[in-house]
């Protein structure tokens, strides 16, 4: 009997824990922006080196609006992956799946989520928190 | 006699809610004794009395409780999350055990919205309390003795380090999480300073 990894699914538990974890990741995020300027929050010790390093490698990406090409297409990917792996040690949880906004101006809808790794979160958010594109969230409310 | 016994009794059921008593023992002997004390003084608060009663004071005198002086508020945490406080309690406790008896007014912060909804209703009228489901909670008998003060404590009075955690992360995750600054600065280090993390670690 052979059992091929390919043929096997998740099992639906374990996917739905992670859309939990995932959701209140989210959720929290959000609160954290709409209690505080974004400008003022730190998401990492090393907030400033992943900046610079996400500027310098992708200087095309703009985060106020995500394009999903620069993160869904393979060759997008395979760009990604040496990036992300370098957080391997320095980032916890570097590799796991984050829900992210595609607008900055936006919640986390439906329309405007998409699926990321937390390294790619804390990259995108971390530039629009310093860029103060978060800061009207907490001002809305 | 038994007319106004049994009155009493109604208007005990009805007010507990507001006149908090909690009676925490270690020593299973005195259980009974102190459980009926407080029973007696809770009769009498609920019965429009103060505390102050002669009746509830002998009855404290013969269980020989002290009164303790200077405690301004006390704050007891259930597992579920609810948070009791009561402004200006009286405090007796007894000498020869770590046995403590609260009287006042409670007031409740909690995170279960179920409970929350309860009592507020409970407040806008008292007597729907036979009705309602969950009843039998609301009437606080904390029987765990010690462990409540020590637990308040370990929160309040542990030194914890600060350093590398700035204090606005720590200000955000206590107000975000809702707990003591011991354990913000502990979630963040845990979270390696990701405070999204903490504060899921903190409100899971």
């Amino acid at each position: 009997m052979s059992l091929k990894a390919e043929d096997m699914g998740n099992m639906p538990e374990i996917e739905k824990q992670w859309a939990v974890v995932a959701m209140h990741h989210a959720e929290t995020y959000y609160k954290i922006l709409q209690a505080m300027d974004g400008k003022n929050l730190k998401l990492t010790k090393i907030d400033d080196e992943i900046y610079e390093h996400f500027k310098k490698m992708f200087p095309e990406i703009d985060v106020t609006e995500l394009n999903e090409k620069d993160f869904k297409t393979p060759e997008a990917k395979a760009r990604w992956r040496p990036f992300i792996n370098e957080y391997e040690n320095k980032v916890k949880d570097f590799n796991y799946g984050t829900l992210l906004r595609i607008r900055a101006d936006g919640d986390y809808t439906e329309d405007n989520t998409m699926f990321a790794t937390r390294t790619q979160f804390y990259c995108i958010e971390i530039s629009r928190n310093k860029l103060g594109y978060n800061s009207p969230i907490c001002q809305k409310k | 006699m038994t007319d106004s016994v049994e009155k009493q009794q109604t208007a005990t059921v009805e007010d507990v809610p507001e006149e908090v008593l909690a009676a925490a023992n270690t020593e299973s002997t005195n259980v009974d004794e102190i459980a009926a004390a407080a029973e007696a003084a809770a009769r009498q608060a609920a019965a429009g009395g103060p505390i102050q009663d002669r009746r509830v004071r002998k009855a404290m005198d013969k269980l020989k409780l002290k009164q303790a002086d200077n405690i301004s508020m006390i704050t007891m945490r259930r597992t579920n999350g609810t948070l009791f406080s009561i402004q200006n309690p009286e405090v007796f406790h007894n000498p020869k055990s770590s046995s403590w008896i609260v009287f006042g007014q409670a007031r409740m912060r909690n995170s279960n919205p179920q409970l929350s909804q309860l009592l507020q209703q409970l407040q806008e009228n008292p007597g729907a309390l036979g009705a309602g489901p969950g009843s039998d909670e609301v009437p606080i008998a904390v029987e765990s003795g010690k462990g409540k003060e020590t637990e308040k404590n370990d929160d309040e009075d542990e030194e914890v380090d600060e350093t590398g955690i700035s204090a606005e992360n720590i200000a955000l995750v206590m107000e975000q999480a809702n707990c003591s600054r011991a354990k913000a600065v502990k979630g963040i280090k845990e979270a390696d300073n990701d405070v999204v993390t903490a504060i899921m670690n903190l409100t899971a």
